[in-house]
């Protein structure tokens, strides 16, 4: 019975032993290129689209204070943070309506960006919290009509990961390699992405 | 003591300004990626038949030279080589700093080359390529290995990704006349297996809050930080929107 147990207590040993092995051929076979996007292209991206605004108008009567203006909402101080567990966008609204400048209001949204095998693109997924501008004025709190959210606001688009070509010269003239990418994978670590990829050659 | 740790916590302090990484993105190839790739491109060949030109007589005097014609020698018969039966080739070689000279060369000569093993390796910070020319000149053998240094570079002009290998050339030469050789053709090896990948800019249409739609245009701006290591090449690259 004792030597059943002791074989029994070898082939969990043994099996724990191949289980780690595993894991070192697995860190051997490394990918062969990798690209890591740091936050800041993120934010400099966000800072291409230029400022950002919600506009409309807006009527508001009580007693005898009133006021129909435009409104102008603009999101200011976008941040990209990545996290092992999420990607978070951050920003203020900050609104004018009527000559009064609101409080500046938290815009979030937190979400995952993921690579898609199905059409080879790195997509963006985000939740937002939805932020509605308001001021008090005489103790009369004013809000309007808009709903400011961070991932419809922020709409990015799927960015395709598209094959290249390597050009090098022969003894007959320039030839094309087209390179695929394969094994794709995209991970989130703390301040940026890293997407590796096989070559498909 | 208090001033040495103010200026290292200030010092600190500027290294992690921005996010703390230096560019945008880090681009990192394996070099058995790269040797993938030129395993993919693979032995390179040629052949062809070449007249010599002596550059014994003459080193360095000529800069280009074209066959212009041919001596009539009828006392000079080779038929078992299967050329022009008693005529010895001219050529008309531009000369360095100008002019013009017709010199005789000898007959033509054929050649076959062949360009094995092309394979990168890093060490000590820096990358080198290798590969092994094989020729036979009038079937005369010889076999020369040699190893050149490489980079990976980006040209912004072009918005390429470079694979540059430093000229590794092989004369193939023929004996025109005892102790005086004759150029036949120069391999540049290096030149077949240098690369160049064309970097497609990434065009986004957004679309803005306003209804307006809003088009960026992520591109390469700059390559920097080269950094050979063990088993793989890292680059850091700027992009621009």
């Amino acid at each position: 019975m004792w030597i059943s147990r002791l074989h029994k207590i070898k082939i969990i040993i043994l099996q724990i032993l191949f289980c780690i092995g595993m894991l070192f051929s697995v860190n051997a076979s490394a990918s062969d290129g990798k690209i890591k996007i740091y936050e800041s292209t993120f934010d400099d991206f966000i800072g291409a689209l230029g400022e950002i605004k919600l506009t409309g108008t807006y009527s508001f009567h009580v007693w005898v204070f009133g006021c129909t203006s435009n409104y102008t909402a603009t999101v200011i101080n976008p941040k990209v943070t990545i996290r092992t567990t999420e990607v978070k966008l951050t920003a203020k609204a900050d609104t004018t309506w009527c000559g009064y400048t609101f409080p500046k209001g938290d815009l979030k949204a937190t979400g995952n960006i993921y690579y898609n095998s199905a059409d080879q693109t790195i997509r963006f997924s985000f939740t937002a919290t939805s932020y509605k501008p308001k001021i008090s004025i005489a103790g009369v709190t004013i809000t309007l009509p808009v709903d400011i959210k961070l991932d419809t606001v922020m709409n990015i688009p799927p960015m395709k990961i598209t094959s290249t070509i390597i050009e090098h010269e022969t003894p007959a003239g320039t030839r094309k390699i087209h390179i695929k990418p394969k094994n794709v994978s995209l991970i989130k670590q703390t301040g940026y992405i890293e997407f590796t990829s096989d070559l498909d050659l | 003591m208090k001033a040495k740790l103010y200026i290292l916590f200030i010092t600190l302090s500027l290294l992690a300004t921005d996010n703390g990484y230096p560019a945008n993105a880090e681009f990192t190839v394996t070099v058995a990626a790269i040797n993938k790739i030129l395993a993919r491109i693979g032995d390179l060949s040629n052949s062809g038949t070449s007249t010599p030109v002596d550059t014994v007589e003459t080193p360095g005097l000529f800069e280009v030279c074209h066959q212009v014609g041919a001596i009539a020698c009828p006392g000079l018969d080779r038929p078992e080589l299967g050329f022009d039966l008693g005529e010895i080739p001219v050529m008309a070689c531009e000369t360095k700093g100008g002019g013009v000279v017709t010199v005789p060369v000898g007959e033509p000569v054929p050649w076959q080359w062949w360009i094995r093993d092309a394979t990168v390796s890093t060490s000590s910070g820096a990358m080198n390529f290798t590969a092994t020319v094989i020729s036979n000149v009038d079937g005369h053998w010889s076999e020369t290995t040699s190893t050149v240094s490489a980079t990976v570079g980006y040209e912004p002009v072009s918005d390429t990704l470079v694979l540059a290998i430093e000229p590794f050339d092989v004369h193939l030469t023929v004996e025109v006349s005892p102790g005086r050789s004759g150029h036949l053709v120069t391999i540049e090896a290096a030149k077949y297996y240098s690369m160049r990948v064309p970097i497609t800019a990434q065009k986004l249409n957004i679309n803005m809050p306003d209804g307006d739609t809003k088009n960026v245009t992520a591109a390469v701006e700059s390559a920097s930080n080269k950094r050979y290591l063990a088993t793989e090449v890292k680059v850091d690259v700027d992009v621009d929107f």
